[in-house]
């Protein structure tokens, strides 16, 4: 089924629309940003309410609103609970974040942290997986904005990639952090309301009776709560969301943007107030059984079965509501990416005697080379969300040892952190090629866990934590 | 073992109670913050 339910003349509108105000806010914003720390991480004193709304948005994704349908609709009901427990990523890294101030309270960036605790060994290993990690990252989220284009509008995916991909350069590039933020809270607001009413809805329409058991009937190992490969991915998922938080510096900016004894609260209230969206998200795929709808392609599902039950107001809601998702997350990510290709690869490797202000222009340049570089990426459209969101898992869980050990514990050494990564991204990796995606998250998590426990066994590093300080 | 309906409603009901009460949680925490001024 490819039903079009938003003429292209709507779809298009509303697009121009959301397009002007972001930019227009980015750079209302951005007007009084003169420093580094300003553009980077929003004078690092970004307040509660800011620091929760953010941390929920950003988490709140194509992923969240596209792919935990589409996930619910392969898995069931451990499909949208499995993906809920993504929110342990940010619930888990609450202390970490309060713990990351405290250490490196002048820190920029991630890869700051490895840098001075493991050396430039591991440090190497974790930025290529953090890139890799990033790209995926921001492929999948531009595909999303063609994908929900198309399966939402008359539009082409190449025009509707393409749009969410400036409009969220311009403001970033605009705003710096500080767009980033106050536009995530409102996005944060949008999405909420417009997930919520989608649902309930859905609900008041179909039934939620009718939704099981059209679903007991027509596809009973949907309810299955002991269906193998939902319980594999319920597990992998857990890890591969630990991952993404721990290793990201999305995060990581975050942890050093709020203000002092806000990261721990704001983290743990964004994890709580996330846990229940990719179930109401999921559950409506369920509904598919109950609608006759049968998508092209199973990450199509989540905007095909609102618009189908809300129609054609309800389609410029549900592409209100996912344009937000997306931008959220967008705007974060190319943020995120750029400080590290300033900081870590421009000031790290290329021009070590950079200054701050040389650096915020290179910060701007990054922006718009990372949007571009995405933009060539998006283009052929290689793989389904799911699949390429799944497949960086196996880089990802490789670090959340070497993370958590290094920044808790001073035996751990440098040579093992590299190892752990190298060696559990490898196995995740062979885990997706001969097993599937639902394990590579697994293999790589448990392969770099038993790394660094031979790693602490063997050596008595005592490292000395004011280096991190400096 | 599958999941009875008695247990489905109770996971997606509580799912969007929960949702619900989120927006307004978030906006009661920024006027508080802009209130004391510590928005940014």
């Amino acid at each position: 089924m490819t039903e079009v339910t938003l003429s292209s003349q709507w779809a298009l509108l509303i697009v121009v629309l959301f397009g002007i105000a972001w930019i227009a806010f980015g750079w209302w914003l951005g007007r009084n940003n003169r420093t580094i720390d300003d553009f980077m991480l929003a004078g690092r004193n970004v307040g509660f309410a800011f620091a929760s709304a953010t941390a929920m948005a950003t988490w709140i994704t194509s992923n969240t609103t596209l792919v935990a349908p589409q996930l619910t609709y392969q898995f069931g009901v451990w499909g949208m609970i499995g993906y809920s427990l993504a929110a342990l990523g940010l619930i888990l890294f609450a202390p970490m974040a309060k713990r990351i101030k405290a250490l490196m309270p002048h820190g920029y960036t991630c890869g700051d942290f490895i840098r001075k605790r493991f050396g430039f060994i591991a440090w190497l290993i974790f930025l290529v997986i953090s890139l890799c990690y990033a790209l995926g990252w921001l492929v999948s989220l531009g595909m999303a904005g063609g994908i929900l284009l198309s399966a939402l509008s008359g539009l082409n995916y190449f025009f509707g990639m393409s749009a969410i991909l400036f409009i969220c350069v311009c403001y970033t590039l605009l705003g710096g952090l500080k767009a980033v933020i106050a536009t995530d809270f409102v996005q944060t607001i949008i999405i909420l309301i417009g997930v919520v009413l989608i649902a309930y809805i859905g609900i008041s329409e179909i039934g939620l009776e009718t939704i099981y058991d059209n679903v007991e009937e027509k596809s009973p190992q949907l309810l299955n709560l002991l269906f193998p490969a939902a319980i594999m991915f319920l597990f992998n998922n857990i890890f591969f969301g630990i991952g993404e938080i721990f290793h990201s510096n999305v995060w990581w900016s975050r942890a050093f943007a709020f203000k002092e004894n806000i990261g721990k609260k704001a983290f743990l209230m964004s994890g709580l107030l996330w846990l229940p969206i990719p179930i109401v998200t999921g559950f409506a795929a369920l509904a598919a059984f109950s609608l006759d709808v049968f998508p092209p392609s199973a990450d199509m599902i989540g905007p095909l079965i609102a618009a189908k039950i809300l129609g054609k107001v309800g389609a410029v809601f549900v592409f209100i509501v996912v344009f937000s998702a997306l931008a959220s997350s967008l705007d974060s990510l190319l943020a995120a990416t750029s400080d590290l290709l300033t900081k870590d690869i421009y000031k790290g490797l290329i021009n070590k005697s950079a200054d701050n202000a040389h650096l915020f222009k290179v910060s701007k340049i990054s922006i718009v080379a990372l949007g571009f570089f995405t933009w060539l990426l998006c283009i052929p459209k290689v793989a389904t969300l799911g699949a390429l969101l799944n497949f960086t898992g196996a880089f990802v869980a490789s670090t959340i040892f070497p993370i958590v050990f290094g920044l808790y514990y001073r035996r751990l050494d440098g040579v093992t952190a590299a190892f752990a990564m190298a060696l559990g991204t490898l196995s995740g990796l062979l885990g997706f090629g001969f097993i599937g995606f639902y394990v590579a998250a697994l293999f790589s998590c448990a392969i770099s866990l038993l790394v660094c426990l031979i790693g602490l066994m063997i050596k008595n590093q005592k490292f000395d934590w004011q280096t991190l300080s400096e | 073992m599958f999941m009875t309906y008695a247990w489905f409603e109770f996971l997606v009901y509580s799912a969007v109670s929960l949702a619900a009460i989120a927006p307004i949680i978030l906006l009661i925490l920024a006027v508080i913050d802009w209130h004391k001024e510590q928005l940014w």
